[in-house]
């Protein structure tokens, strides 16, 4: 069977750690985009255009966008997430100065496209952070909707995507009623 | 661990509404002085100004009034048994928050939900909402209960999208609508033509594999689920 590729969009606030996600999971190499940041942002580097990088599994591929962090709120999100088969939104546990805006982009987009999603908080391993219940509390989302990962680790980077792609498959009612249709 | 922060960073009333119904004492810093709400249950017991109580009821919807519009200081909240938590007063943290928002300074646009935003009403709900945002209320919310952004709501309401904005946020805030989501599978929201413009505005490495993704075809993908289950199980071997 020919498949075409699976989309994944990875997208969320400065220093969430998207960039490191997709190089952890990419099995080539990925299109690097980051520039000295011309602002005070906490770090050096920051990506200024899409973060691109592709993961072969057992002959299959998938290819994982990155929206670029700096920008507060922008349509170009809503394009990118059409024909995606999932969105990653990573938020930073120890940065909740950032959540506002995570929130921003997440209720836009799930308001506007169809797309599974999943909230990925990461840096949990930082001395001071808001616990997963606290997250999911101001984001207004059930706790089953966000996991923890490190970008850095890519056996919890695949673990989320499993649950991501977990989200993609329908779901048991409608696998019945096209059973029984 | 808590919930903390800056109210320039989160405003003091998305700051209060995250503790949801936990019990525990909210405290905020603003120089040189120290405050500390009580909290159990979704009730507010008491407020204290450098360790000093507050008594009056009327003195503590001012406070409220007050601290809605603050933006500046630092926040924590640290959880406590209900039995800790203890004070004259109890009063529903959304009716309170209600009344302070009714006096509130606009709110900045980094803090509003974007103007397509598709928010919906929550049945059964009701708070006070002050004169202004009941009359907003009363004109919008039939069309909130199939889901409407601010954008939408302009012209029944007769509100710029900037004031519908923040109408909309005043009433997510004390609970009376929420963000209606799309579930997957359902056709997408047609593109506002700002999208596309926006789109082609921001730079992204050309390359054979970017032109193969689509990028821009309105194509919504329900992946086959022969590949979702390889790939799923190709991962599970990355973390088993
Ligand atoms: N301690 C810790 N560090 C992490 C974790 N996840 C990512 N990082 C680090 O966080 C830093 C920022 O990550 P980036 O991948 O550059 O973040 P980004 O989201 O691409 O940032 P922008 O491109 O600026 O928007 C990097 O140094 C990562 O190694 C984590 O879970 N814990
Ligand atoms: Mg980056």
């Amino acid at each position: 069977m020919d498949f075409a590729p699976l989309k994944v969009v990875v997208s969320g606030p400065v220093g969430a750690g998207k960039s490191t996600y997709i190089r952890t999971l990419s099995t080539t190499t990925v299109v690097e985009t980051d520039e000295m940041a011309t602002e005070c942002i906490g770090k050096d580097l920051t990506t200024v255009a899409l973060d691109f990088g592709t993961l072969h599994i057992d002959g299959f591929e998938v290819l994982l966008f990155g929206t670029p962090g700096q920008e507060r709120f922008d349509f170009m999100w809503s394009v990118l997430c059409e024909g995606a088969a999932g969105l990653l939104l990573l938020v930073a546990a120890h940065r909740p100065g950032s959540f506002l805006k995570a929130r921003h982009i997440l209720e836009f987009i799930t308001s506007q496209v169809p797309i599974p999603f999943l909230l990925a908080v990461t840096h949990t391993d930082q001395e001071r952070v808001w616990e997963l219940e606290e997250i999911a509390d101001f984001f207004g989302l059930p706790v089953t909707d966000l996991l923890a990962v490190d970008a850095r680790d890519r056996s919890a980077c695949a673990r989320m995507l499993h649950r991501l792609l977990e989200r993609c498959l329908p779901t048991g009612r409608d696998e019945q009623s096209r059973v029984t249709a | 661990m808590a919930i903390f922060g800056s109210f320039d960073e989160i405003p003091p009333a998305e700051a209060l509404t995250a503790t949801g119904a936990a019990n525990g004492v909210f405290s905020f810093r603003r120089p040189p002085h120290l405050h500390e709400l009580f909290l159990r249950g979704g009730l507010v017991v008491g407020w204290k100004e450098d360790g000093q109580l507050v008594e009056d009821i009327m003195q503590l919807h001012a406070h409220f009034a007050e601290l809605v519009s603050v933006r500046d200081g630092t926040f924590q909240f640290r959880r406590a048994p209900a039995e800790q938590v203890s004070g004259p007063f109890e009063v529903p943290l959304r009716h309170i928050l209600a009344s302070g928002l009714a006096h509130q300074e606009e709110m900045s646009q980094s803090e509003l939900p974007g103007p397509l935003t598709v928010f919906e009403r929550i049945e059964h709900r009701d708070a006070w909402l002050g004169e202004e945002l009941q009359v907003f209320w009363e004109r919008a919310e039939t069309r909130l209960r199939h889901g409407a952004s601010a954008a939408s709501l302009v012209e029944v309401t007769g509100a710029s999208v900037g004031k519908a904005q923040q109408y909309l946020q005043r009433l997510r805030l004390v609970g009376m609508v929420r963000v209606r989501r799309l579930a997957p599978g359902t056709p997408a929201r047609p593109r506002p033509p700002e999208a596309r413009a926006s789109w082609e505005a921001t730079p992204h490495p050309e390359g054979d594999s970017i032109s193969r993704a689509d990028l821009t075809g309105i194509r919504p993908v329900v992946p086959s689920k022969p590949l979702v289950r390889r790939l799923m199980d190709g991962l599970a071997r990355w973390f088993r």
